[in-house]
């Protein structure tokens, strides 16, 4: 089998560079509009007065917390991104010219998880980071200026100091109890493993949902995607309930019976399970994107 | 070289528009594609880049299968649509990007082109006339060296001048390892360049002739009448009387009026 004909590293720099030369002067000013909007949001969310000599527990600390809905906020902005991918499929005419450039649709469609997703992600972190550190440096400069008692230091602890560990190891989770029973719908999504492993996957398989979009729907990509995401989750959703009506008799309404016990090492079977989904369904989305990739036609 | 063998196409939700289609073309010629609106000359130019699959049939050109896509196959064909878009670059930040995908690019063939063509490689795409954006998708595509160049409706948008450049260019510029198919409505454009036709009509190739083996086999001329010639196959008026197609005799040879043979051919008298 030629392997060359499904990847050739410097047929795929050249696609890259192709992406870039053509498309720098988007990706600047995304990256631009991102890190404005990203300080903005963050520096307008940042507490500006705090008074008194000493740390007091009346002051609304700006921590942890705030930092992790900001960024699950600004994902969207990502989501965004990644939900443009395949820009030339919009059209017959840049359809045409898309399938015609001389690379495998591995390469096609590498090249756009690559920009996409990889730099993509990687960019947003970066300037979620610089976006965090220097909101927190003018607001605590602010602070200092604005309020002439407030010692400098103090400041420092009003705003907490941002860094990656406040968001992947988000520990203030809601857990319910291990016992087996019944669970109403509204507290699956409120289960430990959604909070951590789970909603990882989660955010990941919706992207790469959105990142297919283009792929397989020609026209209104992001309302069809959404209509269907809506309509994938009241699917699984009655899934689960019809199921636990089947197996589980005394199950009442719309509630999910789960059998809930400890598989290994702490790892609970519902946590397992939805990790799983979670982990299953990138792979599948981005099978399926493939494979539509390769079958498109004009 | 592209072996076509019973191939069936439809469009989703659309009678078919070939049934069994067969077409065998050699490499080092220049074949002129023609048929009326509808005939399936873009869905065969399509079929033929990979653009669409068949529905039943097989497509081989120069050992590829088109719908594979493989990226040595695409390295070596270039389709000049009818209709066409660019981003919003200049021209040599177009060639920067696009020429390193193309192995056998030549950029000095090209800039020669664009000198001919007179465009300014610093001019921004979009901001050129349709014309003038038409003739550098030409130039870039002759410039690819490519083993087939297709081309869909070439001279659409191009004035006089420019048609008369594109038939000079097009000529000194395709070797004999290459393969040009040119689908076109403006006959007339292109009947000093091609070498061999192929008329389609309803999926169906209705004639296919080589260009010596046609002027061998008819005589075109001109007369102020038809009352006397004997074995006129087809004849229209002019303004200057009629323009007919007679068996050739005693080798005499013509030079092709296309148009005119095209219109027999539709008409069936040839």
């Amino acid at each position: 089998m030629n392997s060359n004909k499904f990847f050739s590293f410097s047929r795929f720099y050249r696609l890259l560079m192709n992406d870039i030369l053509i498309n720098y002067k988007k990706y600047l000013l995304i990256i631009l509009a991102a890190f404005i909007m990203g300080f903005v949001f963050l520096y307008s969310n940042m507490p500006k007065f705090a008074y008194g000599n000493e740390l007091e527990s009346s002051w609304r600390i700006f921590g942890k917390n705030d930092y992790m809905k900001i960024f699950m906020a600004s994902i969207v902005a990502l989501g965004v991104l990644v939900g443009s991918s395949f820009p030339d499929l919009g059209s017959k005419v840049k359809t045409t010219n898309y399938l015609l450039i001389p690379a495998s649709t591995f390469e096609k469609f590498f090249s756009q998880f690559f920009i996409r997703v990889i730099c993509g992600a990687a960019i947003f972190l970066v300037l979620f980071w610089i976006d965090a550190r220097l909101a927190r440096t003018i607001s605590v400069m602010q602070m200092v200026e604005l309020k002439t008692n407030l010692h400098y230091a103090y400041a420092e602890q009003v705003i907490e100091k941002f860094h990656y560990s406040m968001i992947f190891l988000y520990d203030n989770v809601i857990s319910y109890s291990s016992e087996a029973g019944s669970y109403p719908i509204e507290k699956i999504v409120y289960h430990k493993s959604i909070e951590t492993w789970g909603l990882s996957f989660c955010i990941i398989s919706i992207g790469l949902y959105l990142f297919s979009v283009k792929l397989f729907f020609k026209k209104l990509g992001l309302v069809k995607s959404i209509l269907s995401l809506v309509a994938l989750f009241f699917a699984m959703a009655l899934f689960m309930v019809v199921f636990s009506h089947i197996f589980y008799p005394d199950t009442k309404g719309f509630d999910v019976s789960l059998s809930n016990y400890t598989l290994q090492n702490g790892i609970n079977n519902i946590e397992f399970w939805l990790c799983l989904i979670g982990f299953v369904s990138p792979l599948f989305l981005l099978s399926m994107g493939y494979f539509k990739l390769k079958e498109k036609q004009l | 070289m592209i072996n076509i063998q019973n191939v069936s196409f439809h469009y989703k939700k659309k009678s078919p528009l070939f049934n069994d289609f067969s077409l065998e073309v050699e490499s080092g010629r220049i074949v002129g594609l023609l048929g009326k609106n509808g005939a399936g000359k873009s869905t065969l130019l399509h079929l033929i880049s990979g653009l669409i699959q068949p529905k039943s049939g097989k497509i081989n050109v120069n050992g590829f299968v088109p719908f594979d896509r493989n990226p040595n196959y695409l390295a070596d064909v270039y389709l000049v649509p009818e209709e066409f878009g660019f981003p919003s670059i200049s021209i040599s930040t177009y060639v920067k990007a696009f020429s390193p995908l193309y192995p056998n690019f030549d950029q000095l063939k090209l800039y020669g082109i664009c000198e001919e063509f007179e465009l300014q490689i610093t001019s921004n795409l979009n901001k050129l006339s349709h014309g003038q954006r038409k003739k550098f998708l030409i130039a870039f595509a002759l410039s690819t060296n490519c083993k087939m160049l297709v081309l869909d409706e070439p001279t659409n948008g191009l004035d006089i001048p420019s048609k008369s450049q594109f038939r000079k260019i097009l000529v000194s510029s395709v070797t004999e390892e290459q393969l040009v198919i040119i689908s076109t409505h403006q006959v007339k454009d292109i009947d000093t360049v091609i070498d061999k036709v192929v008329v389609i009509e309803n999926g169906l190739i209705i004639y296919q002739e080589n260009i010596d083996q046609i002027t061998q086999k008819l005589y075109f001329d001109v007369v102020p009448s038809i009352t006397g010639i004997k074995n006129v196959l087809y004849h229209e008026q002019c303004p200057v009387g009629q323009k007919i197609i007679v068996q050739a005799t005693d080798g005499n040879e013509s030079s092709i009026d296309l148009e005119l043979l095209f219109n027999a051919i539709i008409n069936k008298k040839i």
